[in-house]
């Protein structure tokens, strides 16, 4: 092994370790969410504390040493619940949290290559007073260094603590002979098997290393002690030992137990001992995972993608060549064309992560906000498993995190006005996710003002975003407050209203076609729904052809399909039409029209009814449809630039590329037009 | 200036040159999707292997004159993470080329096609014109 692959191989070392140290932190919040439901569950207490544990064990390997000597601190004062010398209460938890928080801003640290953290003093102060005098430091982390240097590696985390009353010590003194690497045989792969019966803490003794001009490069002067703890028998380790039989030397003693201080007979604690040695929150779940880089998974998707154009092709070809559909190739194809499509959806959801993960973010957002704004809030979430794409769940968090910001600062009131409106002191913001109609909606509740549509009106006014007298209803007032430039409370606070507001929000959405509702009740609380697609990598539409280009419309944005007569269609000037629909009259657009091609009328035979997601509607005429289908989007900013009409594109079967309408962009152009004739005719 | 290896092609009667180093792919001229808005130069995007990838007419782009139905070759470029393929007459060779026959546009060339080129090179009694990469880019994306 050279310099260079050890380099890199301690950075991908490195890089798993902070992953595990996020998985462990996520898991971290969840328990201590948690345990302030029921604070008397021990279960949960071991978890966090096998949490802290483990990061520390982490960051002992990597001498870390202001991780380790926090961590160490955390654990030790969790310790002493665990054992049932203190009792959680909502205080405590309130210190852990601030402590998880103080954990995962030293992990974020060290992982953007800092090599030290200074912790807030008043967090470390708060751990020491349930601590006592009683405070013991961390034992260094220079064994770990040396043994880095010996091995040029190393390995798993190696820190051990006294974890459990079933579990034993040994000391093992273990040295070997010079045949034993003639053998090709390695101390590692012994510390490794001795890893695997319980947790080890390897010093590794170098005083016989004579000088350089003495050694002889076939000795091995060195020699390693071990402490294990495990609960295995004294047999098992002997067993790993007879492996190497002569080649090495091993001398094994029990080390008496300590007395432990405090035995709880309570059930937690026979939970404990079957669950020991736990090193990993990971190892906990049900389930079993596989850690896969995620390029791996965009390729997939990339590549099943492409194998549904393949696909298209060998359709297109079939229908060009007239194989009927119920012959046997076609049925094979129909079969395939399912297979496909499962497949699709599998990898699919391969990217797809709980909502989880941003929830949890949320957490620590409500509470700082919380105490920079002085209000009570209480947190509820509500469909954390929910799956959400990653490329979508990537860009969902900034605009969750400013939402749940404002609904703490402009929602829940603070608690001297709750009392006085009758409410519980204690505000509640309600995050939930959960699946309807084949989209992910999440909702942000909160039980405070409510939104005031005077107010809003007023401001928006004020603003100039609206006229004076301008009639709009509850709802289209409530959408003004995501028109830029639109703040309801008049000093910008340090919380919310920095200039950006709900505006970046929306737009933000809007980039993973998300749509955003708004219900409020004045006083009693205020819902925003989120509406988002599970992906963006693949759309439902309709492909329709016009002027003889194929296009295609996304199925979300069509309402309705009908056959279209020009003799209905009036005129309304300046080249416009309308079109009668059930009890109302349509704006229509020529398909024609959007590619600035001469149309000829006579072919515009279908009408989609189009609606955006403000439920306005209207006519959009084509040639002819072609097929519904499930189109791979491709994106084409990616190449190019924003084009108007169309945000992404979509590869068809024979190879061609064909436009996807951005129903929204219609919309807003029709809206625009409307905007300038107004002016024109004033 | 480093010699550099270049891929010579010809747009009507000029050739002009470009860094092979920027060259991702040759084809045959296909017709592109053309879509609504777009710039005189920009004939549409074409798909190359899943790729949905803008087709710039790379003469019209610079203003040189030339014939229509003479575009036989598309040219794929990549530069900063993007590519365009450029419509070009036709792709003549590829030729290495040394400093000494590098030389600055006459003055009185106009500043439409100066932004473009680097200069004009002669190999043997033939005059390339030196295409910039990057205005090329910038001018596409406009």
């Amino acid at each position: 092994m050279n310099t260079e692959d050890f380099t890199e191989d301690m950075d991908a070392i490195r890089l798993i370790f902070f992953d595990e140290c996020d998985e462990q932190l996520t898991l971290l919040e969840e328990e201590l969410t948690a345990l302030e439901e029921e604070p008397g569950n021990g279960e949960k207490i071991n978890t966090i504390f096998r949490c802290v544990h483990s990061i520390k064990g982490g960051a002992a390997a990597f001498g870390m040493e202001d991780l380790v000597r926090f961590s160490h601190l955390f654990e030790s004062v969790l310790d002493r619940f665990r054992s049932g010398e203190l009792s959680v209460n909502a205080e405590s938890i309130k210190i852990f949290l601030k402590c998880k928080d103080a954990l995962s801003d030293i992990v974020a640290s060290f992982k953007n290559g800092a090599s030290t953290y200074g912790v807030a003093p008043e967090i470390t102060a708060d751990l020491k007073r349930y601590l006592g005098s009683d405070v013991s430091e961390p034992e260094s982390t220079s064994e770990n260094v040396e043994m880095e240097d010996i091995f040029g590696m190393s390995f798993a985390p190696v820190k051990i603590e006294i974890d459990g009353p079933s579990e034993r010590q040994f000391s093992i003194v273990l040295t070997v002979s010079s045949e034993f690497y003639e053998r090709g045989d390695d101390v590692r792969n012994i510390l490794m098997a001795l890893g695997g019966l319980g947790q080890v803490n390897v010093q590794v003794d170098s005083d016989a290393v004579p000088f350089l001009s003495d050694i002889s490069v076939c000795q091995s002067y060195l020699t390693w002690q071990i402490l294990l703890t495990t609960e295995k028998s004294r047999e098992s380790i002997d067993e790993i030992f007879d492996w190497c039989a002569d080649d090495l030397r091993a001398v094994v003693t029990s080390v008496p137990e300590e007395p432990k201080q405090i035995t709880v007979p309570s059930a937690p604690d026979v939970e404990e001992k079957t669950d020991l040695p736990v090193r990993k929150g990971t190892e906990r779940k049900d389930s079993a995972t596989v850690r896969v880089d995620i390029q791996r998974i965009d390729k997939l998707v990339d590549l099943i993608g492409e194998l549904v154009i393949n696909h298209g092709a060998i359709q297109s070809q079939m229908r060009r060549n007239k194989v009927p559909g119920d012959s046997f190739l076609g049925t094979v194809v129909t079969a395939q064309e399912q297979l496909i499509h499962e497949l699709q959806e599998n990898v699919i959801t391969m990217r797809a992560y709980p909502i989880k993960t941003v929830f949890q973010k949320l957490g620590r957002v409500v509470r700082e906000t919380a105490r920079l704004t002085g209000k009570q809030v209480r947190l509820v979430l509500e469909g954390e498993d929910t799956e959400v794409d990653r490329s979508i769940l990537e860009k969902l968090s900034d605009p969750l995190t400013h939402m749940v910001r404002n609904a703490i600062d402009h929602g829940i009131e603070s608690p001297e006005v709750r009392i006085q409106e009758g409410k519980a002191p204690e505000g509640l913001l309600r995050l939930r996710a959960f699946q309807r109609s084949g989209r992910i909606i999440v909702e942000i509740q909160d039980d405070g003002t409510g939104l005031d549509p005077d107010k809003i009106y007023g401001k928006a006014v004020e603003k100039k975003i609206i006229e004076k007298d301008q009639k709009l209803d509850r709802e289209e007032i409530y959408s003004l407050i995501f028109e830029p430039g639109f703040s309801t409370v008049a000093e910008v606070t340090d919380v919310s209203g920095r200039g950006v507001g709900m505006d970046v929000v929306k737009q933000s959405l809007q980039q993973i076609n998300g749509r955003i509702f708004i219900n409020s009740a004045k006083g009693r609380g205020t819902i925003f729904s989120i509406s988002l697609p599970f992906t963006l990598s693949v759309i439902e539409g309709i492909i329709f052809k016009s002027e003889g280009q194929d296009f295609v419309i996304p199925i979300n944005n069509v309402s309705e399909t009908i056959i279209f007569d020009n003799k209905k269609a009036f005129h309304i000037g300046d080249g416009k039409y309308g079109y009668p629909y059930r009890d109302s009259y349509l704006s229509v657009i020529y398909a024609s029209d959007l590619l600035g091609l001469p149309s000829c009328k006579k072919n515009q035979k279908i009408c989609f009814v189009i609606e955006n997601e403000n439920e306005e509607k209207m006519a959009l005429i084509v040639d002819k449809i072609i097929d519904q289908s499930r189109f791979v989007v491709k994106n084409l900013e990616d190449n190019y630039r924003k084009i108007d009409c169309f945000s992404t594109a979509t590869i068809l079967g024979d190879g061609n590329v064909a436009f996807i309408l951005d129903v929204e962009f219609l919309f807003g152009e029709l809206l625009k037009k409307r905007e300038n004739s107004l002016e024109e005719s004033v | 200036m480093i010699e550099e290896k270049m891929l010579i092609f010809s747009l009507g009667n000029q050739e002009f040159s470009i860094q092979i180093s920027v060259v991702k792919e040759i084809k045959i001229w296909s017709k592109a999707t053309p879509f609504p808005a777009a710039p005189t130069f920009v004939e549409g995007v074409v798909n190359v292997r899943g790729s949905v990838i803008p087709l710039v007419d790379m003469a019209r782009m610079m203003g040189v004159t030339e014939n229509e139905n003479e575009k036989r070759a598309i040219i794929f470029l990549e530069n900063k993470d993007k590519v365009i393929g450029f419509s070009v007459s036709n792709v003549t060779d590829i030729s290495g080329v040394d400093d000494e026959s590098f030389k600055p546009l006459p003055e009185i060339s106009s500043d439409h096609l100066k932004y473009f080129l680097n200069g004009i090179q002669s190999i043997a009694d033939r005059l390339i014109f030196s295409v910039n990469v990057d205005a090329l880019f910038e001018g596409s994306l406009q």
